[in-house]
């Protein structure tokens, strides 16, 4: 019984900790007066024994993330993967967070006139 | 005694033989860039390769990607790319994914640049003096 105990204490061990696999973060080009707002999103896959057939965690993210600024570009996107660690399982997670970069009625309007001296010239 | 490490063992066994059928998908890397606005033109590849014990010979299998992403987007701009590889691994065999998805943008060509201000991702940002504003992405 005792060698079972200590063939599973590496697996207690590993419980509660938390490691992260990747960031990526970019840089964001804001056009001056332009109105922007922070947006964030987060997926988790709950896994047990390893077992687990596919990552869609990180779509599901990634798909919350777009569905927050439907009408403006998603820019300055930091990306993170990480996992949790539990007793024969873990929490991978995936956390997005960007800038949505919208603009206003007022930047529309003179966005066209832009436009349009553009096209006449 | 015996009979209970035995127990165990074959229960491990098991387990790591579900385990090996079901699969054991992980991901491996994750990147994005700004995505555009207009996402009305959806476009998206993927590749993979497969190998024993996962040796693999080369990463040539990725090496199309991004000819068949402009494939789909002629004339047009690729932007908002995501681009995932996941790796699978299936009892003995090894499978790498890479799926790249993006959207197809068309720029009017007359349309001048506008001053942009560059600022890290990490910044807060603080609204902005607008001088002049930039001009807007549309479709051809």
């Amino acid at each position: 019984m005792t060698k079972i105990g200590f063939a599973l204490l590496p697996l207690l061990a590993i419980g509660c900790t938390h490691s992260v696999h990747q960031v990526s973060a970019a840089t964001a080009e804001i056009p001056p007066g332009a109105h922007v707002r922070k947006v964030e999103a987060e997926a988790e896959q709950h896994v047990v024994l390893y077992i687990t057939d596919n990552t869609d965690f990180a779509d599901e993210a990634y798909r919350k993330l777009l569905a927050q600024c439907p009408r403006g570009d998603v820019v300055a996107i930091e990306a993170r993967n990480s996992t949790s660690h539990g007793f024969l399982s873990f929490d991978n997670k995936f956390k997005l967070t960007g800038w949505c970069l919208e603009a206003g009625k007022d930047a529309q309007a003179r966005s066209d006139a832009i436009v349009q001296r553009a096209a006449v010239r | 005694m015996t009979m209970t490490l035995l127990s165990v063992s074959r229960t491990l066994f098991l387990a790591a033989c579900v385990a090996g059928s079901a699969a054991c998908t992980s991901l491996q890397s994750v990147s994005v860039n700004s995505v555009p606005t207009n996402r009305s033109r959806p476009v998206e590849a993927t590749e993979s390769n497969t190998a024993f014990l996962g040796i693999h010979f080369d990463n040539d299998f990725v090496d199309d990607l991004p000819s068949q992403l402009t494939a789909q987007c002629p004339g047009g701009k690729v932007t908002g790319i995501f681009t995932k590889h996941e790796s699978t691994w299936y009892v003995l065999v090894e499978q790498r994914e890479v799926r790249v998805s993006g959207y197809c943008v068309y720029e009017r060509p007359s349309a001048p640049k506008a001053p942009v201000a560059k600022r890290a991702s990490a910044t807060p940002l603080a609204p902005v003096t607008r001088t002049e504003s930039a001009p807007r992405e549309s479709q051809p």
